[in-house]
């Protein structure tokens, strides 16, 4: 990651990753990614580091508080 | 305005999410549960005022998170320093990737980010101090935009990026730590003979 083109990249990298980013700098951080390795490895890896977190992160919501969550709905008046 | 009565039936598909959201955010069943709870009765009540076609799940959010702030916030007011001083942008990356040859580096990515367990995201996540840990919750695990967060959290969107940025660094910095702990970082340690 040396080039002012890599700076350029890395730069806006969770930009790039949020959808946060126009389309004109997504096509030109996307040119730099298929001419760069490093760079690829870098958005690859910080793309697959979210999945990770966000895959294991998650829980599995205990029945019982369903249950409840319907219960209370239905028995509340004090709207 | 929405029909009440449709409330269950839009509502409850996001209790799962909700659930997982209050557990990183009270750090325990109980209190998670609690703040679901607290979450759905306001919203039910609060329905007739929610316009319907907009994003049911980002104001259910918004609830959730201002429940969560005036409930619980109150027992760690001052925010926890972190320092993130010397921590640098893709700072897991740049730690799993310095070692040895691009081939073996490759899979040195693969088998950190496939060595980590729940138990570590889930405490990397729980670790960071409140006002990283909503914004990173919030864009990393569940998807909301900036704008959204910045709707949702009732700050800047400005404000949302920096804290975005400095709580992705902190997590990482917390992921690097479980990583080294579990030897998912060094040489591999083959012991076969």
């Amino acid at each position: 990651m040396s080039s002012r083109k890599c700076d350029h990249a890395v730069e806006r990298i969770y930009f790039y990753l949020d959808g946060e980013i126009n389309w004109y700098r997504r096509v030109r951080i996307n040119w730099h990614l298929r001419s760069c390795r490093m760079c690829e490895g870098a958005f690859d890896f910080e793309d697959k580091l979210r999945s990770v977190v966000r895959e294991k992160s998650a829980e599995s919501v205990p029945d019982e508080l369903i249950i409840r969550l319907r219960g209370i709905l239905r028995d509340d008046d004090g709207r | 305005m929405a029909d009440q009565a449709k409330f269950e039936d839009d509502a409850m598909q996001f209790a799962p999410q909700l659930y997982a959201a209050a557990m990183r955010m009270t750090r325990n069943p109980a209190d998670a549960e609690d703040l679901v709870q607290e979450t759905f009765l306001k919203a039910y009540r609060a329905y007739h005022t929610f316009t319907e076609g907009t994003n049911l799940k980002a104001w259910l959010y918004r609830i959730l998170t201002n429940t969560y702030i005036n409930r619980y916030r109150k027992l760690s007011r001052r925010p926890k320093e972190v320092d993130l001083g010397e921590v640098e942008d893709l700072y897991l990356y740049r730690k799993v990737s310095t070692a040895g040859t691009r081939e073996a580096s490759r899979s040195a990515e693969e088998e950190v980010l496939s060595g980590f367990v729940d138990s570590d995201v889930k405490q990397a996540i729980e670790a960071l101090p409140e006002n990283f840990r909503l914004p990173v919750l919030l864009a990393d695990v569940e998807g909301f935009s900036y704008k959204e967060i910045s709707d949702i959290m009732d700050v800047p969107i400005g404000t949302v990026m920096s804290r975005l940025h400095r709580g992705r660094k902190a997590l990482q910095k917390a992921l690097w730590e479980f990583a080294s702990e579990r030897g998912l970082t060094g040489p591999s340690e083959d012991t076969d003979e």
